[in-house]
C-alpha cells in the first residue's frame, strides 16, 4: 500500500508541479515585461506564398514599435517591447485551430494576430472567442466568419458582398457611360467556399435590385484548387454571357484564366473578384492578364500619404519584394491591434477588446483611409476597382475619388 | 448538337491527360502489386523539373521529357532498390504508408526547394489554340492528348515485343511461375517501378503544360488516378486508356447536368458503382467477354 500511496503522492505532485510551471508568473498581469503576440500563418502548403507576407508584415510592425521603445501602455506607465510568436500551419485548418490553442494556454499570449483564407480563420477564431483572447485579422473576408456572435474577433478585411457591390456600382457607372450593355448578361462562377458563395450572394442581391442592370445568365460554384476548369468553361460558352465574373483564389485564377484564354472565350468584362493585379498571375499568364477587373482590399497606387510611407517602410525593409494587399492588409492588421492596446492602456484582454470595439483611426493604407468595425467585428470600408492594361500597369478605376486611369471597357476583342 | 460535340471533344482531350497520369501507377501496381502512393509527389517534381528546366535554361517544355523521363527512371530504380524492395511480401500498409511517407517528404523538398509559390510555364505554345468546327481547341491539350495514345502504344510494345516486357507480363500475371522459369524478378521489379515512376514524372511534365502547380499539386488528380486504374482493371495499361476515356465521357457529359462542383463526386460514384457490378474493371468485363466466347 505504501509504495502506491508514494506513487499518488508523485504523480499528484508532478501534476501540480506541471500545472504550476504551465501558469507564468503574472498570467492576468496587465502590465507584463514585454507584450506577446501571436499568430498561426499559412508558411507552407498551398497559401504559404500570402502566409509569407503575412510574416513579413507583422514583423515589419513589430521592429518599428520595438525600434521606438515597443507599445505605448499608459496604465503601465510606460512603453512595453513586443515579442512575435508565428507558427506554420501548413494551410490546415485542423492544425491551425491547434496552434492558436498552443498560443493561448501554452504561450499565454497577450492578443492574438490572424492568419489568411477563410477556412483557416473560420477554425481559429474559435480559440479566442474561448479563451476571451483579442483577435484581430486581416486575411478572413467571409461574411460567415463574423456571423457567429463571437466577441473578441475583428476583422480588416470588408466582406465579400461588399466587393461584389463596389464591383456593381462599378458596372454601373459604366453602364450610364455607355461602355457596358443594359442589362449586362453575367456569368457567376465562385469557388464552393463561403467567401464564393457571398460573392455569388452579393450579384445576385444586386441583380434582384436592380433587374434591369443585371440579368444572370449562369450561375455555378466550382471545387477550390481544382485543375480542370474546361467542362465548367465550357457552361459559360453555351450561357453567352457578356461578362464573366468568377472568384477564385490565386491559383485556381491562374489555372482557369489560361484555360479561359485557350478556350477562346471573350466577354466585354472578365474579373476573378478580388484576383487580377497579383505579379505571380502577370508572371504566369504575361498578357493573359490584360484588361482583367479586379476589386481589391488595397493598392499600390490609393493616392494617399499612408501608402506611399507604407511603400517606403516596405521597400527599405523587404527589397525586391513589391508589396500587394497580402503586404498592405496584415501591416494595417497588427498596428490596429496595437493601436488599441494603447488606448486600452493596458493588455488587460476585455479592456483591448472594448478599445478594439471603439477603434476609430484615420490615415491607414486602406481605401478611403479609415479603419473602424462594425457591431459584429467585420470592418466596413470601400474597395478600389482596378484594371490591368496592356503596359504592364494596373490602375485604379473606382471609386471616382481614388481613380489613377480610365476603365477599357468593353474589353477589346483580338 | 454543337454542344454534344464540344463535349466529346473535351472528354477525348481530358481522357488522355488522365491516361498519361494513370499509365504509372498500373504499371507499378501490375507487377509489384503496391500501390504508389507517392505518384502525385513525382508528378508534382516531373512539372517542376520541366518548369525548372525552361525558367533556368530555357529548355522547350516540349522537350523536357527526353530528359525527365530518363533522370526519374534512375530515381525510380533506386528508390525501389533501396526503400520498396525491403518491404515487397510484407503488409500492404506497409508499402502503403512507405510510399505515403515519402509523396510528404517529397512536397516538403519541393517547398524548400520552390517555396509554395503558384508557378506555370508561359510559353507561346501554351496558348497556341486552332479552329475545330466551332470550337476553339488548345494546342497543349491535343499534344497531351496525343502523347496519352503515343504512350499506350509504345508501352503495350514494350510488355509485348521486348524480352524484359514479356518478362514483366509474366511476373505481373503469376509471380512464382515467373520465377520457375529463370525470370529475374529483383531486376523486373526495379525496371517496373522505374519506369512506372518515369511515367508519372512524363505526366507532371505534360500537366506544366496546361495547369499551374505548386508543392501540393497532384492531390487531387490522384484520386482521379485510382478511380481510372480501378476503372481499368488495376493491372491493364489498355483498361487505363478505356477507364480514362469512360471517366472523361462521364464527367464531361455528366456536367453538362450537374453543378461544375461536383466533378470530382462523378470519379468516385463511378469507383464504387464499378467496385461492387464489375470489381475487375473494363479489362476483367473484356477478358470475361472473350472467354464465353470461347467457350461457346
Amino acid at each position: 500500500m505504501k509504495p502506491r500511496i508514494v506513487a499518488a503522492a508523485l504523480i499528484a505532485a508532478l501534476g501540480f508541479s506541471l500545472t504550476a510551471h504551465r501558469e507564468p508568473a503574472g498570467a492576468d498581469n496587465a502590465c507584463p515585461d514585454q507584450v506577446v503576440v501571436g499568430a498561426a500563418l499559412p508558411l507552407t502548403g498551398e497559401e504559404s506564398r500570402v502566409g509569407g507576407y503575412f510574416k513579413l508584415a507583422y514583423e515589419l510592425v513589430v521592429a518599428e514599435y520595438n525600434k521606438n521603445g515597443g507599445i505605448l501602455l499608459p496604465a503601465c506607465h510606460g512603453k512595453r517591447p513586443i515579442k512575435l510568436i508565428t507558427y506554420d500551419d501548413k494551410t490546415d485548418p485542423a492544425t491551425s485551430r491547434n496552434l492558436y490553442e498552443r498560443l493561448a494556454v501554452e504561450d499565454h499570449v497577450d492578443a492574438m494576430l490572424g492568419g489568411y483564407s477563410t477556412d483557416l480563420i473560420e477554425a481559429q477564431t474559435v480559440v479566442p472567442q474561448q479563451h476571451q483572447i483579442p483577435y484581430v485579422n486581416g486575411g478572413g473576408a467571409a461574411t460567415n466568419i463574423y456571423k457567429r456572435g463571437f466577441t473578441t474577433i475583428f476583422g480588416l478585411l470588408t466582406s465579400i458582398q461588399n466587393l461584389a457591390f463596389s464591383e456593381a456600382d462599378f458596372i454601373e457607372a459604366m453602364q450610364a457611360a455607355g461602355k457596358l450593355p443594359k442589362p449586362l448578361k453575367i456569368a457567376i462562377v465562385a469557388e464552393n467556399t463561403s467567401h464564393g458563395r457571398d460573392f455569388s450572394d452579393g450579384l445576385q442581391q444586386r441583380a434582384q435590385q436592380k433587374p434591369g442592370n443585371y440579368k444572370i445568365v449562369l450561375n455555378e460554384a466550382f471545387d477550390l484548387h481544382g485543375k480542370d476548369f474546361s467542362p465548367l468553361l465550357q457552361k459559360v460558352k453555351a450561357a453567352n454571357a457578356d461578362a464573366f465574373m468568377a472568384d477564385a483564389h490565386l491559383d485556381d485564377y491562374i489555372t482557369m484564366q489560361r484555360q479561359y484564354k485557350q478556350a477562346g472565350l471573350q466577354h466585354k468584362y472578365v474579373t476573378y473578384g478580388a484576383r487580377g493585379p497579383e505579379v505571380a498571375a502577370r508572371k504566369a499568364l504575361g498578357d493573359g492578364v490584360d484588361y482583367i477587373i479586379a476589386a481589391s482590399w488595397w493598392n499600390q497606387g490609393i493616392p494617399n500619404e499612408a501608402v506611399k510611407s507604407f511603400d517606403a517602410k516596405w521597400a527599405a525593409a523587404y527589397p525586391g519584394q513589391s508589396p500587394e494587399w497580402f503586404s498592405a492588409l496584415p501591416y494595417e492588421t497588427a498596428r490596429t491591434l496595437f493601436i488599441a492596446m494603447t488606448a486600452a492602456g493596458s493588455v488587460d484582454k476585455a479592456k483591448v477588446v472594448d478599445a478594439l470595439r471603439k477603434v476609430d483611426i484615420r490615415d491607414t493604407v486602406l481605401p478611403g483611409g479609415h479603419i473602424r468595425f462594425g457591431a459584429d467585428g467585420q470592418i466596413v470600408t470601400p474597395f478600389v476597382v482596378t484594371q490591368n492594361l496592356p503596359d504592364g500597369r494596373t490602375v485604379i478605376v473606382w471609386p471616382k475619388a481614388e481613380k489613377t486611369g480610365d476603365a477599357v471597357l468593353p474589353i477589346p476583342t483580338h | 448538337m454543337n454542344d454534344t460535340f464540344d463535349t466529346l471533344v473535351n472528354a477525348l482531350l481530358a481522357a488522355g491527360l488522365y491516361a498519361v497520369m494513370s499509365y504509372g501507377l498500373a504499371l507499378i501496381y501490375g507487377v509489384l502489386k503496391i500501390i504508389n502512393l507517392a505518384n502525385a509527389g513525382v508528378l508534382m517534381l516531373g512539372a517542376y523539373a520541366t518548369w525548372w528546366m525552361w525558367s533556368a535554361w530555357h529548355v522547350d517544355p516540349l522537350l523536357a521529357p527526353l530528359i525527365v523521363i530518363p533522370v526519374f527512371f534512375v530515381f525510380g530504380v533506386a528508390i525501389e532498390r533501396t526503400l520498396v524492395a525491403r518491404v515487397l511480401g510484407q503488409d500492404p500498409i506497409v508499402s502503403l504508408l512507405l510510399l505515403f511517407g515519402l509523396w510528404l517528404v517529397l512536397q516538403n523538398v519541393a517547398y524548400l526547394a520552390f517555396t509554395g509559390d503558384t508557378r506555370s510555364i508561359d510559353d507561346a505554345f501554351i496558348d497556341a489554340t486552332f479552329r475545330f468546327g466551332d470550337m476553339q481547341v488548345p494546342w497543349p491539350r491535343v499534344y497531351v492528348f496525343a502523347m496519352g495514345v503515343l504512350s499506350l502504344v509504345a508501352l503495350e510494345a514494350f510488355l509485348t515485343r521486348t524480352q524484359l516486357g514479356r518478362a514483366i507480363r509474366a511476373i505481373a500475371q503469376d509471380r512464382d511461375a515467373a520465377k520457375l522459369i529463370g525470370v529475374d524478378v529483383a531486376r523486373v521489379n526495379a525496371v517496373a517501378f522505374g519506369l512506372g515512376i518515369a511515367f508519372a514524372a512524363f505526366a507532371g511534365s505534360l500537366l506544366a503544360l496546361i495547369f499551374s502547380f505548386g508543392p501540393d499539386f497532384g492531390r487531387t488528380l490522384q484520386l482521379k488516378s485510382f478511380c481510372i486504374v480501378v476503372l481499368g482493371g488495376l493491372d491493364s495499361i489498355v483498361g487505363v486508356a478505356f477507364g480514362s476515356i469512360a471517366l472523361a465521357i462521364a464527367e464531361g457529359f455528366g456536367l453538362r447536368y450537374m453543378p461544375a462542383s461536383l466533378q470530382n463526386l462523378i470519379s468516385f460514384v463511378v469507383l464504387v458503382v464499378v467496385l461492387i457490378a464489375f470489381p475487375k474493371g473494363i479489362s476483367g468485363m473484356i477478358r470475361s467477354v472473350r472467354n464465353a466466347r470461347d467457350r461457346a
